[in-house]
């Protein structure tokens, strides 16, 4: 009888689908406006040959046909995906590592977490800076940390076979205090009496981590690895500031060949073209790490089910 | 929960200590011509908008940061504060910013009605009929052809027609680190008269612990040196009607074995250089060849230096230059609104010397090169240097197409050769030609 008069309590205004809509306009008008529509635009924009002030008009393919004979893309798709390969793994392995370290019960580890995260609030631009000195060929800290063991000199990011690397480094310090934190947040989540029954069960640390943790932390793998993708994909200001995208357009970025084409080339149209290959691109990976993470054993119900009908 | 407030706070607190690190650390960015660097900023000024209620509102627009932007600003405050009946406000973004907001409010009236610019920027603007020619305004600008030396002023053209008032010019200087040269028994004072007075020096200052002279396996400026020296040794960086490239020729090889010859050969330059800059201000080189904008830079490191013109290494006497130039927006935003900016460009071009003192930049005006304010003040004898290369500045190419094959663009395939000449990866020969393959294709696209 409770139950039923609060339900009753809540007008019906307040229970219809139009007043829900009305709450989450706000924010749709908004995703739509600056989010939505540009993408759409953004593949229209491609179709013209586009300039500052006006629009020469209609291309068609052209620029689609420019790009793909363009020998800048192909370079700007390896150096990206190098990019990726370099700092997707680290960023989401240690990420893990160091979020499972912090959240033991160590001294200090509260500095130590800030110290983790701090890179992170830092604007690109001044770690960029900072790392180019460090990285520096002749007088760096880092080559001269190497060179007391012998190694070196390495010139960072003067030459083709490291600057990518160099920048790697950089964004890693950069961004995996991000990660960390936000896998810090998912082990606290972990309801306590799990661990603690697997352990008088006699599971050993290991067989915790690999039983009950990383399976229960899956979620937030999902989120970690989907934007670690799209962050690096969309790559910028780094080697903007670290090497301007040299040597020999060995750190030219997707981000950076589009600023590049739209901003000093003023061929906007071009840029846009850039644009939708990324966007699709994104796109792709974003759908691969999407069904890597399904869950397998609904999938495999799903298939099941269709078979057995 | 305790614990999580206290990261939390931590958090916060290094944010707001870092926030304001990041803040002074603008003017540590890379100077790429005028820095590209982060800090953005509007300053209307109020005091005079204030009061006068029928003031005519405009807009200074610039691509300013650093010591320029802050300059700027202090010129446009004394400009309100001289003019109760305009009130300027002056907007300052990193350049393509600014030029893409530019683009963004054409035709509406929120856009500038002035632009600073750079003198090989005119050409994309020109060509688009986004600034207006100056040829009939010069008189009401109260400025003279006669007044500017013959390279800037028609440097601030394109196609015969005059599209700039030019604001100051930039040409390259060698800077001199004192304590070296005396150690190393050669006088601060020197200048570079020939090839061998050069490499002279730069011999003699280097050792195991330096270099003689900065060279960037990167930097931009390694295209601005052999620009200088392609025109020293007799060449052209195109042809003359600009429709393709003129550089692999003798000439432009000449002056490019000369640069990575300091490299591999005379060894007095270091190789993969990431830093010129401070390689120069930690002592590591011995000289430096920077822009006037460096001398602030210089002058606050602290330590004693001298400058001397770019060096003569070849028979002509040439040196790359660019230009800051004051333009007007095409479009009308009204009468009141144009003479007011007339006023405000003429006022600016009239009392550069203020620019000329705060932000470093040589005042292309001879008038105010050579005024008492300009000569008497602290920086002179640093930038006396760069004033006496007026007569032989060479501009990069003065069409639309140098945003692609100029020495800002990272993409340039003039730029890539000389690094890739620079690392040793081609000779220059091959280098210079595979650039003109590539620049030819761009000039004809």
């Amino acid at each position: 009888m409770g139950s039923k008069a609060s339900k009753q309590d809540i007008p019906k205004w307040r229970r219809s689908t139009g007043t829900l809509l009305l709450f989450i306009l706000p924010f749709f008008i908004l995703l739509f406006v600056f989010k939505i529509l540009p993408i759409f635009l953004n593949f229209y924009y491609s179709l013209f040959e586009m300039d500052l002030v006006k629009t020469t008009g209609f291309v068609g393919f052209e620029n689609y046909k420019t790009l793909f004979n363009d020998p800048h893309f192909y370079r700007v798709i390896r150096n990206t995906f190098q990019y990726l390969l370099y700092v997707g793994p680290v960023n989401v392995v240690f990420g893990f590592l160091l979020a499972l370290l912090l959240n033991t019960k160590l001294k200090g580890r509260i500095i130590a977490r800030t110290a983790v995260f701090m890179p992170y609030v830092l604007m690109i631009t001044v770690i960029g800076i900072v790392w180019r000195w460090l990285l520096d060929g002749q007088h760096g800290l880092i080559n001269q940390i190497l060179g007391m063991v012998g190694i070196g000199p390495i010139n960072w990011l003067t030459q083709e076979s490291t600057a990518m690397l160099g920048v790697a480094i950089a964004s890693i310090w950069w961004t995996i205090g991000y990660n960390m934190i936000i896998y810090l947040a998912a082990l606290q989540d972990i309801p306590k009496d799990l661990l603690e029954a697997a352990s008088i069960d006699g599971a050993g640390p290991l067989r915790k981590l690999f039983s009950i943790t990383i399976p229960l932390v899956k979620n937030t793998t999902f989120f970690v690895v989907i934007t670690t993708v799209i962050y690096s994909m969309q790559m910028f200001g780094q080697v903007y500031v670290m090497t301007g995208g040299g040597p020999n357009y060995s750190t030219l970025s997707f981000v950076q060949y589009l600023y590049i084409k739209g901003f000093r080339e003023f061929k906007l149209g071009y840029a846009s073209t850039i644009g939708v290959m990324l966007f699709l691109i994104i796109l792709v990976l974003s759908a691969i790490v999407f069904l890597l993470f399904m869950d397998r054993d609904k999938t495999k119900k799903l298939a099941k089910g269709k078979g057995d009908e | 929960m305790k614990k999580l407030a206290i990261f939390v706070s931590l958090i916060m607190m290094l944010t707001l200590a870092l926030a304001g690190c990041g803040g002074g650390t603008d003017s540590a960015a890379p100077a790429d011509g005028s820095g590209d660097a982060a800090a953005t900023g509007t300053s209307g000024a109020g005091a005079a908008a204030a009061d006068t209620g029928d003031a005519v509102n405009i807009n200074l627009w610039a691509g300013f940061t650093g010591d320029d932007a802050k300059a700027m600003e202090g010129m446009v405050a004394n400009f309100n504060e001289e003019h109760p009946d305009i009130n300027v406000t002056f907007y300052t973004a990193p350049w393509s910013d600014m030029f893409t907001k530019f683009a963004a409010s054409y035709g509406t009236d929120a856009g500038p009605d002035a632009i600073i610019m750079h003198a090989t920027d005119i050409p994309n603007f020109a060509s688009r009929e986004m600034i207006a020619p100056l040829d009939d305004l010069t008189e009401q600008l109260g400025v003279s052809a006669d007044d500017y030396s013959e390279n800037i002023w028609t440097g601030n053209g394109y196609e015969g027609v005059q599209y700039g008032i030019p604001l100051d010019y930039h040409p390259m200087a060698v800077f001199k680190n004192v304590e070296l040269f005396e150690a190393a028994g050669l006088d601060p004072e020197m200048t570079f008269e020939t090839k061998e007075d050069f490499l002279a020096a730069a011999e003699a200052l280097t050792n195991e612990n330096q270099h003689g002279i900065a060279l960037g396996a990167e930097h931009a400026h390694s295209m601005r040196y052999w620009y200088g020296l392609l025109y020293q040794a007799g060449g052209e960086f195109l042809t003359e009607d600009m429709s393709a490239s003129a550089f692999n020729s003798p000439e432009g090889t000449e002056a490019l074995t000369f640069l990575s010859d300091l490299i591999f050969t005379q060894k007095v330059a270091p190789e993969l250089e990431a830093d010129i800059d401070r390689d120069w201000l930690s002592g590591n080189v011995a000289m430096v060849i920077e822009g006037p904008w460096f001398v602030p830079t210089a002058v606050d490191s602290g330590f004693e230096f001298t400058t001397a013109p770019f060096p003569q290494i070849f028979d002509e006497a040439a040196v790359w230059a660019g230009s800051h130039t004051l333009t007007l927006p095409a479009q009308s935003n009204g009468e009141d609104r144009e003479a007011a900016a007339i006023t405000l460009v003429s006022w600016i071009a009239e009392n550069s010397v203020q620019w000329g003192i705060s932000s470093g930049q040589i005042p292309a005006s001879y008038t105010v090169q050579q005024s008492e304010e300009y000569t008497s003040m602290d920086n002179y004898k640093y930038v006396k240097a760069f004033i006496d290369q007026a007569e032989i500045v060479h501009y990069e190419p003065l069409i639309p197409k140098t945003a692609e094959i100029g020495a800002d663009n990272q993409l340039s395939p003039i730029l890539n050769g000389i690094f890739s000449a620079l690392r040793g990866d081609q000779t220059p020969q091959e280098a210079l030609d595979t650039a003109a393959g590539e620049v030819d294709s761009i000039l004809q696209s």
